[in-house]
């Protein structure tokens, strides 16, 4: 067996963003290889967010669950009965499929082992502007600094945010209304997701590769929440 | 240097609750349990139960009030506030960041003079953004870092000194650079010195009241040129 791109989802909000947007693109994917949710794994949304609208973007539908949307896509899913990156099981399993290319959407706070990543290519998207906006949360900083959000798509390396960036996209800050966490995070990773796959499905190779210089490099740690809590007021949230 | 408590507590944007409400018990105890509400990050042992940060509400200004009420809070226990004393170690030391075992406060103490001194040097980068990881990481500064600046010892790290210097480091280090990251972690370890205040002594806790002052000029400063720039045609 043999696939070209495999997506790694998982029962999360992320996953469910990916898959609705590929959909809403037409981009296909050639297997889903899905880790279940263990107890200890908290991916799906706290509550449903309310609907809403953002300038020039796919807005996912989080009340979809992501089983309905993975049906859509048509084709093959293997389920792994474990979260865990390390398992021989999800080794096996790529191994069977031997892709070219891993998009990653896994559980939050897992880390790809090396040997994956050196093994193959992971596609990642950091909800950042890289390399100047490396880590946690870093829509808000650039939100404070720079008055924009960004994201970048990337090959995983194995250390955090560094690997090659191949399509990095600035969007306008969310408007009122728009949860930046759950929706606008999801929204912009997905939207350039899309973009990043449509090119290397026309062109049969990524849009760049450009390798990060640390110089630029800056790594921001989960926000506090009066940083985040004044650029909210300034939106006019309260 | 002691500086009288400033009238910007009855005046400020950013701290609009009367502190004399806190000098009634009764109303006091309301007050903070309105505070525990609107702003949980400055409550209970923080060095056992540590904040995570995650996914705080987004909620604008009832966040704000409740940051603003609780701090006041804590100012109202807190004496008048005291300066940043200036670094206590010789000129002569330098840090050795490969060694086996380095002492925070001497490390801190050298920041803190090389900041009141205006010297920037990548090894003074690397001692500021070494200090910022750990604390960011596990919220807690240890009383002695390994080579690879990890924990010498693990269950050392009760000195609240270190942590009101590290604060006092941190504000050093954002008025200087200023980098929002060093913002952030001081905003974390004041978190964790309002919640443990009753513990400080009494030069401690002035030195944590100049802490929450300079921390909200600092804020204000930030939101006014935050909504400056939101203003500016895209």
């Amino acid at each position: 067996m043999s696939a070209k791109v495999v997506l790694l989802a998982a029962q999360t909000a992320r996953s469910q963003a990916y898959v609705q947007t590929l959909i809403s693109r037409n981009i296909e994917i050639d297997h889903v290889v899905l880790l279940e949710k263990s107890e200890k794994r908290k991916g799906a949304l706290p509550y449903t967010p309310e609907a809403c609208v953002i300038d020039d973007l796919f807005v996912p539908d989080f009340s979809i669950p992501l089983a309905d949307s993975l049906a859509i896509l048509q084709c093959p899913v293997s389920h792994m009965l474990t979260d865990d990156l390390r398992s021989s099981e999800l080794r096996q399993a790529l191994e069977d499929i031997n892709p070219e290319v891993v998009i990653y959407s896994g559980y939050g706070g897992q880390l790809v082992p090396a040997d994956l990543c050196t093994q193959w290519d992971f596609l990642h998207v950091h909800a950042g502007w890289l390399p100047e906006y490396r880590g946690s949360t870093t829509i808000y900083y650039s939100w404070l600094n720079e008055g924009f959000c960004g994201a970048s798509a990337i090959l995983l390396e194995p250390t955090i945010d560094s690997g090659p960036v191949l399509m990095r996209k600035k969007y306008a800050v969310p408007g009122l209304g728009v949860d930046p966490d759950y929706v606008f995070d999801n929204a912009i990773r997905a939207n350039l997701l899309a973009d990043v796959l449509a090119h290397y499905q026309e062109n049969e190779s990524w849009p760049q590769r450009i390798v990060q210089e640390e110089v630029d490099a800056t790594t921001y740690y989960k926000i506090h929440p009066v940083l985040k809590n004044i650029i909210a007021r300034n939106q006019g949230v309260a | 240097m002691v500086k009288p408590r400033n009238a910007w507590l009855h005046t400020s944007r950013l701290f609009r609750i009367n502190l004399e409400f806190t000098n009634d018990y009764p109303i006091k105890r309301i007050f903070l349990h309105m505070n525990t509400q609107l702003y949980p990050y400055a409550e209970g042992d923080l060095l056992t139960d540590r904040n995570r940060y995650s996914y705080t509400p987004f909620v604008g200004e009832p966040l704000l009030e409740g940051w603003r009420s609780s701090r006041e809070a804590v100012l109202a226990q807190c004496p008048a506030s005291v300066s940043a004393p200036q670094s206590r170690l010789e000129e002569t030391y330098h840090p050795n960041l490969s060694a086996q075992q380095t002492s925070t406060a001497d490390l801190m103490e050298w920041a803190v003079g090389r900041l009141d001194e205006h010297e920037a040097s990548e090894l003074l980068n690397t001692c500021l953004w070494n200090l910022m990881d750990r604390f960011e990481n596990v919220k807690r500064f240890h009383a002695h870092y390994n080579e690879r600046f990890r924990a010498c010892d693990k269950n050392d790290y009760l000195d609240l000194e270190l942590y009101v210097r590290g604060a006092e480091v941190f504000q050093k280090a954002y008025l200087t650079a200023n980098k929002l990251p060093y913002l952030n972690v001081l905003l974390k370890v004041v978190d964790t010195l309002c919640a443990l205040h009753d513990r400080l002594d009494e030069h401690q806790q002035g030195r944590l009241s100049n802490l929450i002052e300079e921390e909200r000029r600092i804020l204000e400063q930030l939101a006014i040129e935050f909504e400056k720039m939101s203003c500016q045609p895209k």
